[in-house]
């Protein structure tokens, strides 16, 4: 089919949801962030570049919703529009990482074992090359909220337990929340991390362990304080209401007794780490029903009475529905998608708007994680083109994607086709962020971080990626990406480099080259003050006229200055 | 108000006394005279005086860390600890293999006798040397509070009470998570004007963190490997010249969208910070700080690096440097992590506490012979953390908890002694809160008083660092000469 055919097919689709959606006569309305059409029944309408992007655009919608754009993610969204890319991608199937892992530990020399390296491989080949960006999108911004990290060693020595952390996160993605708590509340890895796994029921002076309790509530689910829709925190007397007490946590902590590694039988071996099945780093941890707390179990204001049989699964139950109708959820959890798709300070209409798709999908169905992301990558706010230059716009690039943009943008490739990346954790010398490896449960950085001392702090804002930048991060980042751009990055041989054939075939026409990096990396966002900074900077650059090697020096050093230049402005930093 | 981050320093100090009639407007006029005079006395101290801050982040367990050990507690510690699991985390008594380490503080506490976590013998050597004091049960409160008043909820208690991110946060800043500015960083902007260099006033060698950010001045980061320049930052540049080399421009020019604004201006302050501290840092190793010794993994008796203590050789490079860097008041931030022990806490708190007394035993030695210079009396060390631990056990681990036990130390502490009433050894005591977790005796708003006063700041300066010491009669807990 040719794309103009493509297009004409989505139009008439798109036009078609529209009216399903209540249809009516559009009018426009005037917002903090800008006009937007709204329908006669009050909802917003889809702007005009959600149906008809034009290549801007779509750049700026591929910052969001995949590790960075390139020519031919853009040339799709352009030919299809917003929706039918999202509906595309949602088809697309999925490339587990433990299968990576399980290759590469099948041809590991004998005495060797798995390590963080070749999850980073499998993350890195898959963010540069994946045709399912969006669930890798989506995957990596919930992997910062369902947090689990190779830096504890009870994960980083068996990264195994990452991969298929990961995997599952990436599963669930376009599923449903519900489906995706239960998941991540059973996968071994949280089990490990968050020490659930063989965690004993009461008896004598012991207690059962509160670790998964309280942060299942306090960071993947419902947060600390009863919250508005527009995610705003309901004020009563004067003060923000507590969800959850320490005695609701003490009764959430019995439901998660008596779970341990899954395998073929259920026996005390096993439950404390015996005996382990092959398969154990995937598989959903099983209930060992000795193990579980038949007390009476009161939490959220539910009473879950005392068994006289224990019931894991019972229990469980009772306690995920018990979270997953909390009104919070929709609020809570949406606010950090946008924050971590689309901007750091969301509108509380924005938010309300979301938290409304996450209640209800427009089938009557809650939690359904497609309708959450539409409403967070087609709303007025993430697509309005006005917002752009508000002062208090868009959210910090963090290094992970400020990587993933130049892999993208670049079509980064590999000879050995393993993509041999390695820890970047180090803030000095490299970037100061590895996937999977968060400090604590508390992830890379919080979605309320305020910078102190600043203008974003004066204006009541939050900036959660400023908590990585400080002298020395900054450093590391700009010295790390100086080396990457033009000798590649992966290990002594460089492994990963750009291809720039398509940019040194424009370093006779500065103009067309800028042109082209300030589409991909910057969705034609570039000031003119920065854009003649680095044309003059590229123009001082002579291209001799003999000397073949002098030439593709030259030719070389343009394109290595754009694309420095480009990534080390403030202006790419701030995704908008 | 918006601070330009590089503020010569005569901008700094009329912004400064701007700020200090501005955040006392309220009080009566003869406060604020006292507060600008007594601003105007600090301009200048001729002595030179730093204090670490050093986190232990997750929240240590202080029931395995300092320990009554007289028989009563004891039996009633290895009652409650002592849960039958493999990995139980109820240490050995005195005198066993692996057993808890006698301390015998100079200020008695009847009927009660105290140790060490058997790790921490390097520690208990200074504290016996008398530079090192214990301050019993201290934590977050907003005044002083009973139990029954927190069981009726009839004073007003911390908020986020048990939260990792808030309490570590209210810990630095009285703030739970989105706190503006932290009490070290307070300090700093009442004292900054003693050095020529604002930028080298709070100095974290460990991150970000809130502690050391003023309502005026930032905190500076800086890593184990000293000032790193940007490379191709002057020069020329894949060809470009030194000339049309516009990086600099780029990445530290004036930007109006507020992300971009901030970015540019920390890329500002480590340029500039970079040059001095590149020649202001003394070297690490011979003819400088000396490096530490590796220290002994108490689980498997290996050696290996002490990456706290390299943080703070990473300190003790920049006090040697004072002279030239033009500091008089200096506070610093390092930390260590993994002290959330739900899990395997008898293996892990075990190295990990080994590290927090190497670490400090070796920068209590450095400090003895800084280039030749004795400044332990001008440095003083304080720990703090997330939170204490529940007294009773999960098995293996402990869970969140409030008031906890901390460590003080350097030449001015007066040491060699436990601060405040000792806990009881048990349960449903009168500070038990839940599960053994504790009320605590002192506020963190007493704690860091007590080291302000010594530090130099006036009262009404130290009730302008921390807000909440005017709901406390005693504001200085005598812990430091």
């Amino acid at each position: 089919m040719l794309s103009s055919q493509i297009r004409t097919a989505c139009l008439v689709a798109t036009l078609l949801a529209i009216g399903a959606c209540g249809g009516g006569s559009q009018s426009k309305t005037a917002t903090p962030y800008g006009s937007v059409a709204t329908l006669s029944n009050g909802a917003p309408a889809l702007p005009q570049n959600v149906i008809s992007p034009t290549a801007p655009q779509a750049s700026r919608f591929l910052a969001q919703s995949s590790f960075g754009a390139n020519t031919k993610s853009i040339d799709e969204v352009v030919a299809n529009g917003l929706i039918s890319w999202i509906d595309r991608q949602f088809l697309k199937p999925q490339t587990l990482h433990r299968d990576y892992m399980a290759a590469a530990k099948a041809s590991l020399p004998a005495g060797k074992v798995l390590g963080q390296n070749e999850f980073f491989e499998s993350f890195w080949k898959q963010a540069a090359t994946g045709d399912d960006q969006l669930r890798q999108r989506m995957a990596y911004a919930m992997s910062q909220i369902f947090v689990v990290s190779m830096q504890d060693n009870g994960i980083g020595e068996n990264p195994m337990l990452a991969a298929s952390f990961y995997d599952t996160l990436g599963a669930n993605a376009f599923g449903n929340y519900r489906t995706l708590l239960e998941a991540v509340a059973l996968h071994p890895a949280m089990g490990v991390y968050l020490t659930s796994l063989h965690n004993e029921k009461e008896s004598g002076v012991r207690t059962p362990d509160e670790n998964f309790a309280r942060e299942v509530m306090q960071l993947m689910s419902i947060g600390l304080s009863e919250l508005n829709q527009d995610g705003s925190p309901k004020i009563v007397n004067g003060a923000p209401v507590e969800t959850y007490s320490s005695a609701d946590i003490r009764g959430m902590a019995k439901v998660f007794t008596g779970w341990s590694w899954a395998g073929s039988d259920k026996s005390v071996t096993r439950f404390y780490g015996g005996n382990a099945d092959p398969e154990r780093e995937s598989n959903p941890m099983q209930s060992y029903p000795q193990y579980h707390s038949t007390a009476e179990k009161a939490f959220l204001g539910v009473v879950i009475p005392a068994q006289s049989a224990p019931d894991p699964a019972g229990t469980l139950k009772v306690a995920l529905d018990r979270l997953f109708n909390h009104p919070n959820v929709g609020p809570f959890i949406g606010r950090q998608l946008i924050q971590r798709l689309v901007t750091s300070n969301p509108s509380p209409a924005y938010v309300a708007r979301v938290a409304a798709a996450f209640t209800d999908n427009g089938q009557g169905v809650r939690g359904d994680m497609k309708a959450f992301i539409k409403a967070i990558l087609l709303d007025p706010e993430a697509r309005s083109d006005d917002s752009v230059g508000n002062v208090t716009a868009g959210k910090l690039r963090e290094p992970i994607l400020r990587l993933g943009a130049w892999l993208r943008a670049f079509n980064a490739s590999a000879p050995s086709n393993q993509f041999l990346f390695r820890s970047m954790d180090d803030p000095l010398y490299s970037l100061g962020q590895s996937p999977m490896r968060s400090p604590s449960v508390f992830n890379f950085y919080r979605p309320g971080y305020v910078p102190p001392n600043t203008s974003i702090a004066d204006a009541n804002l939050v900036a959660p990626e400023m908590q990585l930048v400080g002298e020395t991060s900054i450093v590391g980042y700009l010295n790390t990406i100086r080396d990457i751009i033009p000798n590649g990055i992966g290990g002594s041989n460089r492994d990963v480099k750009g291809d720039y054939t398509n940019e040194l075939a424009l370093t006779d026409t500065p103009e067309k080259l800028l042109d082209r990096i300030n589409l991909l990396l910057m969705a034609n966002q570039m000031s003119a003050t920065l854009r003649s900074q680095i044309l003059a900077a590229i123009g001082s650059v002579v291209i001799p006229t003999s000397d073949p090697a002098a030439v593709t020096a030259a030719r070389k050093n343009r394109v290595s200055l754009a694309i420095f230049l480009t990534m080390a402005s403030p202006e790419f930093l701030v995704q908008k | 108000m918006t601070t330009k981050p590089n503020a010569s320093r005569r901008e700094f100090l009329r912004a400064a006394s701007v700020l200090s009639m501005v955040g006392s407007a309220a009080a009566p006029f003869a406060l604020n005279l006292a507060t600008i005079g007594a601003a105007a006395a600090q301009t200048a101290p001729s002595d030179y005086k730093a204090i670490i801050c050093l986190f232990l982040a997750g929240g240590n367990d202080h029931g395995n860390t300092v320990l009554a050990t007289d028989p009563t507690s004891w039996s009633e510690y290895a009652r409650i600890r002592t849960t039958g699991d493999a990995s139980s985390i109820a240490l050995p008594a005195v005198g066993l293999p692996g057993g808890v380490l006698p301390i015998v503080p100079r200020t008695p506490q009847v009927g009660r006798s105290f140790a060490l976590h058997p790790s921490m013998q390097a520690l208990k050597d200074v504290f016996d040397a008398g530079r090192v004091a214990v301050i019993a049960n201290v934590g977050p409160l907003i005044m002083p509070t009973t139990l029954q008043e927190y069981k009726a909820s009839s004073v007003k208690l911390p908020p986020k009470l048990f939260s990792h991110n808030d309490q570590q946060s209210l810990w630095q800043s009285s703030r739970p998570e989105g706190a503006k500015s932290g009490w070290g960083g307070r300090m700093g902007d009442l004292l900054v004007a003693a050095n020529a260099a604002p930028i080298f006033t709070a100095i974290s060698v460990s991150g970000n963190a809130v502690f050391l950010s003023g309502q005026h001045i930032n905190q500076y980061q800086v890593s184990n490997s000293g000032a790193v320049p940007i490379a191709g930052l002057a020069g020329s540049l894949f060809g470009a010249s030194a000339g049309a080399n516009p990086l600099q421009a780029i990445i530290s020019g004036d930007r109006a969208n507020l992300f971009e604004r901030e970015h540019a201006a920390v890329v500002k302050r480590s340029i500039a910070a970079q040059s001095v501290l590149s020649t202001g840092m003394v070297v690490a190793g011979p003819g400088g700080i000396p490096n530490p010794t590796q220290y002994t993994n108490p689980n498997t008796a290996t050696l290996s690096t002490n990456s706290l203590a390299v943080q703070l050789q990473t300190v003790a490079r920049i006090i040697a440097g004072r002279s030239a860097l033009g500091a008089k008041r200096q506070i610093f931030f390092v930390s260590i992590g993994g002290f959330d022990s739900h899990d395997n806490q008898r293996v892990n708190q075990a190295d990990l506490l080994a590290r927090v007394a190497h670490a400090m035993a070796y920068f209590d030695t450095t400090m003895s012979s800084v280039q030749g210079a004795d400044l332990r009396n001008q440095v003083t060390l304080f720990t703090a953390s997330d939170f204490g631990r529940t007294f009773t056990s999960n098995g293996d681990g402990t869970d969140h908890g409030w008031g906890s036990h901390h460590f003080v130390m350097g030449g001015a502490v007066k040491g060699k002694d436990i601060y405040g009433s000792f806990p009881v050894t048990s349960l449903k005591h009168d500070h038990d809160v839940g599960s053994g977790s504790l009320l605590p005796q002192f506020s963190v708003d007493q704690y860091g008083a007590t080291l302000a006063s010594w530090f130099g700041l006036s009262t009404t300066q130290i009730a302008d660092v921390f807000p909440g010491i005017s709901n406390f009669s005693n504001r200085n807990l005598g812990f430091m000469s």
